[in-house]
């Protein structure tokens, strides 16, 4: 398999024994190419950092320095390690999170969005906005009709959603939420098509960027076969889950649903209702936008969600848990920091003797401060390296905590933005280990060779 | 093999403050010369052996190498010198717990372009000369007082440095080990090296081509 496109959010890979180019979902292969990327290009750098120059072999007294000091190299490794790993989970998530919730609202077309008013009483903007109002509550058609025609509204489209399909009624894998879209009029569903279309055939579907069970380009929905004409780009939000077909089509399944006769006996006939009106409204002009609003929330049975304040919402609850983890990252890596400065500057204090000895032997001052930049090398690299690993792989966990517990969308960062967080990660711990040691370094130039004239023997 | 190198003092003089601790000490040392410097405790041989090394600055004088004043060079350079042309045996052996006895032989060799392993062979050579084959994977703790003053020696040969300072050799020694290590380090003498030690011991010292004693702050030869 040779990689030949790494920098998108998929990793497309050509398949050797056919030729054929396929993409892995970015979860299997960018990982597993970072941690191929990882377990061979650190212990080149590692080499590297043992012979710092030429003339000098420093390997064996760097080795036998950190094997020397065991406990104290496992706990500076670790320690390096968690932080890293700390940084990068957090990192990795907080930017997943925060390319959803931007995509969402790059990619949810609407600006408003009107839902019946029992759907806003059991579900909170954030749920609205990223995940729809999965649920049977309708409003009639003369909602959208009335927003249509109002001042400042740009485009309005009714929606009508049918029901939530699993396994056991249709061909799905997940659950899968069945959306009647009117073509005539929609502008978020559209724009995502790679080509444009009139409408959708009643045998006709187009699924979302999550929904599984797409491969033959057929499903079988509630008895019925359908055709898959496209499958959308993942958008961060509700629309992946979804499968859209036309909104007529979809107000017969659910007339055919026998528990439904209850939900429209008191609404009347599914033709005349609908489930959201989504709305692009001008926002440049905020007094007219401001009246819209307005004029909306006047029409009775309804709720209006506004974007902007859906994801402003969204982003401060992203932040209240992102703050608290962040402290203790700063706290780790404040902590590797003088856990770093102590080891070193005790340890040039400590091996006075040896180092004076070293100096007599014929060790430059520029050779010991390679010695100990070496050790703190290795142990830095090393840290980060098993960081990055476990950073991936706890990466993998929060994010799949955090999507089972919270609203936000997800889109996780790509191989590309992924290896340069993890090099600025590995960047910014190489300069911290600078930073703490380069007082201890600085100290080295003052150790008097002379002194193995007169010290004892070296532990 | 030993290159054939030359060692000059020149009123050499050492003080610390107020506190003159040695002046005016001049000699020359040519190839195959072996000088013990003989005083009492704490008059200063072993600072005149660290400024003979290039460990310590003298206050006046210079040493001269092979031609090259030494005084003029920089840290690299006077590190590069003591490398390639001085070994020492310090008094109190200066060996490291952690390293067994062949790596503290080769511990020199690591700052060399050549490398602690090119080494290891000439390494386990020497010491089996000195009659520690069965000790070369013995760590210090595990060797008698001899045994170390051997494996320091052994360190300070291995780079075959034309110069070899040893500050008090032989003492505390057995007679048997003060013999094997006296060997060694005059053997060094006969194969064209330069040899200047620190020593109470007369009949060592009378082993040395030149005898140099304190006289008020200075060496002077007898």
């Amino acid at each position: 398999m040779k990689l030949f496109d790494i920098c998108s959010d998929s990793a497309t890979v050509i398949d050797s024994r056919n030729g054929k180019a396929c993409a892995l979902p970015f979860s299997l292969s960018g990982y597993r190419i970072i941690g191929v990327g990882i377990i061979r290009v650190f212990p080149r750098i590692a080499r590297v950092c043992l012979r710092l120059e030429k003339g000098n072999d420093l390997k064996d007294l760097i080795l036998h320095s950190l094997k020397m000091r065991k406990v104290g190299t496992v706990a500076v490794l670790i320690s390096i390690a968690l932080s890293t790993c700390l940084c990068l989970a957090l990192g990795l998530t907080y930017g997943g999170v925060t390319k959803g919730i931007d995509l969402s609202e790059q990619r949810s077309g609407s600006d408003l969005m009107v839902v019946p008013l029992s759907a806003r009483i059991n579900l909170t903007d954030t749920t609205l906005l990223f995940t729809g109002a999965p649920a049977n509550v309708y409003m009639g058609m003369d909602v959208y009709e009335q927003i249509a025609s109002m001042d400042g509204v740009e485009k309005a489209s009714p929606q009508f959603f049918s029901q939530t399909l699993d396994m056991g009624c249709c061909s799905v894998g997940e659950e899968t939420r069945l959306i009647g879209v009117d073509f005539a009029t929609d502008f978020v569903v559209t724009p995502l098509l790679s080509q444009p279309i009139d409408g959708l055939a009643s045998n006709q579907i187009i699924a979302g960027g999550n929904v599984t069970g797409v491969d033959t380009g057929m499903m079988r929905i509630l008895g019925e076969e359908f055709e898959i004409v496209e499958v959308l780009p993942d958008t961060g939000g509700e629309l992946d889950d979804c499968i859209v077909m036309d909104i007529q089509t979809a107000r017969e399944l659910a007339k055919k649903m026998p528990d439904y006769d209850e939900i429209f006996e008191g609404l009347g006939d599914p033709e005349k209702l609908i489930s959201t009106v989504v709305i692009d409204a001008n926002e440049d002009d905020p007094p007219a936008y401001a009246t819209l609003c307005s004029s909306i929330r006047k029409i009775s049975g309804i709720a209006l969600v506004e974007n902007s304040e859906a994801i402003d919402a969204a982003q401060k609850q992203l932040r209240s848990v992102f703050v608290l983890l962040a402290v203790t990252t700063v706290a780790m890596v404040v902590i590797t920091l003088l856990q770093l400065f102590a080891r070193f500057y005790t340890c040039v204090w400590d091996r006075k003797a040896e180092l004076a000895l070293y100096r007599a032997v014929g060790a430059d001052a520029g050779a010991l401060r390679k010695m100990i930049g070496g050790e703190i090398g290795i142990l830095v690299l090393g840290g980060c390296a098993l960081g990055l690993v476990l950073g991936f792989v706890g990466q993998g966990m929060l994010q799949k905590i955090l999507i089972e517990s919270l609203d936000f969308p997800f889109v996780a960062y790509g191989f590309g933005e992924s290896a340069l967080l993890a090099l600025a990660i590995v960047a910014a711990f190489v300069l911290i280990a600078f930073l703490a040691v380069v007082w201890p370094l600085k100290q080295i130039s003052r150790i008097d060779p002379s002194l193995a004239m007169q010290q004892g023997d070296i532990d | 093999m030993i290159s054939m190198t030359t060692l000059v003092a020149e009123n050499l003089g050492k003080s610390y403050g107020d506190a003159v601790i040695l002046e005016g000490i001049g000699f020359q040392a040519n190839p195959g010369d072996s000088i013990a410097f003989m005083s009492p405790s704490g008059s200063g041989k072993s600072t005149l052996l660290s400024m003979l090394g290039l460990l310590l600055t003298p206050t006046t004088g210079r040493v001269v190498v092979d031609g090259v004043d030494t005084s003029t060079m920089n840290d690299k350079q006077l590190s590069k010198l003591r490398l390639e042309n001085v070994g020492f045996v310090f008094q109190h052996t200066q060996l490291i717990g952690s390293l067994r006895a062949i790596e503290n032989v080769t511990v020199p060799a690591n700052f060399s372009a050549q490398g602690a392993k090119a080494k290891a062979e000439q390494a386990r050579e020497m010491l089996c000369r000195l009659g520690l084959e069965k000790r070369l994977l013995h760590y210090p703790y595990q060797l008698s007082v001899g045994q170390k003053r051997r494996v320091a020696l052994a360190r300070a040969l291995v780079m075959d440095p034309p110069i070899v300072i040893a500050d008090e050799p032989t003492n505390d020694l057995d007679a048997e080990s003060r013999n094997s290590v006296a060997d060694a380090l005059f053997d060094r003498c006969a194969q064209s090296g330069i040899l200047l030690f620190a020593t109470h011991d007369e009949e060592l010292a009378s082993r040395a081509t030149r005898i140099m004693r304190l006289d008020g702050k200075t060496f002077k030869e007898v």
